[in-house]
């Protein structure tokens, strides 16, 4: 488990050195995958949450609503 | 206030996720994306910037006919209320992986034109950018008063300006 977690960090640590690298060109295809993962998600009914854990992602904690 | 231009009324099924559904049935989740990796030449402001996500939870069955006008005012009631802090800016990149992505960037700028109590308030500008074969359509979104606005603008038109080759 532990060695998993490692991992995991891992791999989001590259994630993160490879967006400081990256050219406008791969900026803007992995903002059109980010969001077809998301859109993906959406239809599966996979929580946003899971795709923090699985890819990195951070979305805004959003505040409650009054109709 | 016309009925066409109440916001449908929102759900928050969990921390990140708002979800409404239409007249017709059809069921959205809004969500705001950090996109702070993209402006590590600012770091002063990265974490001010979220994309904005605005995802059918199904393909509907048939194409619906007409416009409505109450999905606009339900996105424009979320944004502006995300942007309300002054402290958040939005980055709207248009999807093209159906190739609509300028009908949908001209709706969303439409949008935000057409309620004004949105554009007293926000300001929107839109930068459509090559990169490679495609055409992106993409908008920033920011309060008027935000303390950093400038900071946002430029950074914004900075990394969404053509690729040097």
């Amino acid at each position: 488990m532990v060695s998993v977690a490692n991992k995991s960090k891992t791999d989001l640590r590259k994630k993160k050195t490879k967006a400081k690298s990256m050219t406008r060109t791969e900026m803007v295809k992995k903002m059109l995958a980010d969001q077809k993962i998301i859109r993906d998600a959406v239809r599966k009914g996979v929580p946003l949450k899971e795709l923090q854990k699985k890819y990195g992602f951070k979305f805004a904690s959003l505040p409650s609503v009054e109709n | 206030m016309d009925l066409n231009l109440l916001p449908y009324p929102l759900l928050k099924i969990d921390d990140f996720t708002y979800n409404f559904s239409t007249g017709s049935g059809l069921e959205y989740n809004c969500s705001f994306l950090s996109y702070s990796e993209y402006f590590h030449d600012y770091p002063q402001i990265a974490d001010r910037f979220y994309s904005f996500n605005l995802d059918l939870k199904s393909k509907p069955k048939k194409i619906l006919p007409g416009i409505d006008s109450r999905i606009a005012a339900t996105v424009i009631f979320i944004i502006s209320g995300f942007l309300e802090s002054k402290i958040n800016a939005v980055v709207y990149v248009c999807d093209n992986s159906d190739g609509k992505e300028a009908a949908r960037a001209k709706k969303f700028i439409s949008w935000f034109n057409y309620f004004e109590y949105a554009s007293e308030k926000i300001i929107q500008i839109s930068n459509n950018f090559k990169v490679e074969d495609m055409m992106i359509y993409s908008s920033l979104l920011v309060h008027r008063k935000n303390k950093e606005i400038d900071k946002i603008i430029q950074a914004y038109l900075e990394i969404t300006k053509a690729e040097d080759k």
